[in-house]
């Protein structure tokens, strides 16, 4: 019985321990000479993917791959269309700045498809994706060595443009 | 004369009341969802197009041709199930087989279910867009570069379609493709399309080749209604037509029997085919830079020369300065009632976020009581 209960308490330990080793994780992922302005792709911990492929994170944030491999519902989110963080990720993944993929989204709708939802900040991004189940973000790689961002894991590193 | 001062005068304000209610241009893409798993979304688009054109040997008009308004509706439920509404009142004038009509009936062009198993299997069912080609999956006039369709986008086949649909998206080697299969086993409805389908199964492929390179491919089998055409000799149908009222003797007399047909078209002005037929079709688009590119062909068939039609379009729309785009087309479609029609479109368009105006000026090679000859000047607005 109380081994029992020591049991729990050392997984509820280990439960409360883990986001904080992602964190470090997330952050350590990042490669040794990345530079602070490099664009951190980040997941939410709890997804099957390890790493991903630019052709994979094109996929997904054009909205032509929904589900992850384990069928659980892929749900990526953008930094406002003005921020600068964006465009570079816009041109480095899907080739167009958001402004030119506008007609992309304008037809996408038309059937019935969302591009993926805005969040205002970084740091809303790096909370989102912690909290939400098969979230996708990307942030700077400094502000991901700064923040405090549980429940997150680095997938990609894109070097800066 | 009146009528058409008065017409100018109220054109200039409906265009400023369009303008006025378009949201402001820092919201330039459609809002996005606050989540995917949304249960409601509304948005929809109006259009306003006015021409100075003449059909055939009739003298020049100049009338508002077509004023619509569609509204969309869409949600999703658990993030696996989703759902899709577009319902459109429009009073437009139409120039078909039978010449120009005016056509004011509202009507249902999509509203599906649709249960997604994974990224390379939907199963849609209820009334969608047909997959034939890339404009008639877009279609809404804010997002075309010209005031009217090509042809080629709405002859040869049924704009909506009721049925179900396999459709899905994947990689293959290493390009983006996606694929989309139907079958439509029966009619909802009158119609009063170009062609309506009476029974219909089909698919589309298409591969994103290089970014910004597509290509498609689409394949139908059907039966159809066609209004019927006055200038087929003494009015009778053709070898390939028969009038819907007589569809149930056909039918008696061995051929495929399409049960309730008979009943379903109600306004006695239709034909439909007691042959099935065939449409094969081709599409590409490019954009670069300024650049965007359409082309799409398609070949109707029913086993015989007499009974084929093909049409193909090209269409060039060049970003000149800001959101002014050049545009051009030139299309040909064979048969148009008497023979091969081939039809030149100049023309400009300004995409602003949420208003498109449109300037066109069609030539048709030949009078025609099919394609009209003149000036369009249109303004469609996107919410």
């Amino acid at each position: 019985m109380v081994r029992l209960r020591v049991r729990d308490l050392l997984t509820a330990l280990a439960a409360l321990a883990a986001p904080l080793a992602l964190a470090r994780g997330a952050a350590a992922q990042l490669p040794a000479g990345a530079a602070d302005s490099a664009i951190a792709v980040v997941a939410n911990a709890g997804v099957p993917a390890r790493a991903l492929s630019r052709a994979e994170l094109r996929r997904i944030y054009l909205m032509r791959q929904r589900y992850w491999r384990g069928g659980q519902r892929v749900e990526p989110v953008n930094l406002p269309a003005a921020s600068p963080l964006r465009s570079s990720f816009s041109r480095e993944v899907l080739g167009r700045s958001p402004r030119e993929l506008a007609s992309y989204w304008n037809d996408l709708y038309f059937h019935g498809t969302e591009p993926p939802s805005t969040l205002d900040s970084e740091q809303a991004v790096l909370l989102f994706v912690a909290r939400t189940s098969g979230a996708l973000g990307y942030v700077r790689a400094g502000t991901l060595r700064d923040a405090q961002a549980p429940g997150v894991r680095v997938v990609l590193v894109l070097p800066p443009s | 004369m009146t009528a058409t001062l008065r017409l100018s005068i109220r054109w200039p304000l409906l265009l400023a009341a369009l303008a006025l209610s378009a949201p402001p241009a820092a919201a330039q893409l459609p809002a996005p969802p606050a989540s995917a798993r949304e249960l409601l979304r509304v948005g929809g688009y109006g259009s306003l197009v006015f021409g100075h054109s003449s059909l055939g040997s009739a003298a020049v008009m100049d009338d508002l041709t077509g004023a619509a308004a569609a509204l969309l509706a869409s949600g999703s439920v658990g993030g696996r199930l989703s759902y899709f509404g577009e319902i459109e009142a429009a009073s437009r004038t139409n120039e078909n087989w039978t010449g120009r009509q005016s056509d004011q009936a509202p009507q249902i062009d999509r509203l599906y279910a649709e249960y997604a198993f994974a990224d390379a299997l939907r199963l849609r069912a209820g009334r969608f867009l047909t997959p034939v080609g890339q404009w008639n999956e877009i279609h809404a006039d804010p997002l075309t570069w010209t005031s009217l369709r090509p042809l080629t986008t709405y002859r040869p086949f049924a704009k909506s379609t009721t049925g179900i649909m396999a459709a899905g998206q994947l990689p293959i080697g290493g390009h983006d493709a996606g694929y989309a299969l139907y079958y439509a086993p029966v009619r909802v409805g009158p119609t009063r399309e170009e062609t309506g389908f009476v029974s219909a199964a089909g698919g589309r492929v298409a591969v994103e080749l290089l970014p910004g390179l597509y290509l498609g491919a689409s394949a139908a089998a059907y039966r159809a209604t066609r209004p019927r055409d006055p200038e087929d000799q003494a009015g009778a149908p053709s070898d390939a037509l028969l009038p819907v009222a007589a569809r149930a003797g056909v039918a008696q007399a061995g051929d495929d029997p399409t049960p309730g047909s008979e009943q379903a078209d109600t306004t006695g002005d239709r034909e439909e085919d007691v042959r099935a037929r065939r449409l094969l079709g081709a599409d590409l688009s490019w954009s670069a830079g300024r650049v965007e590119v359409l082309a799409e062909a398609t070949l109707l068939s029913a086993g015989s020369v007499e009974s084929s039609e093909r049409g193909a379009f090209a269409q060039a729309a060049v970003r000149v300065v800001g959101p002014l785009r050049a545009v051009a087309r030139f299309e040909a479609y064979d048969p148009v009632v008497t023979g091969p029609l081939r039809i030149l479109t100049l023309g400009g368009a300004v995409r602003l976020p949420h208003l498109t105006l449109k300037l066109d000026r069609q030539i048709p090679d030949r009078a025609s009581a099919r394609v009209a000859n003149g000036w369009f000047v249109s303004a469609s607005a996107i919410f």
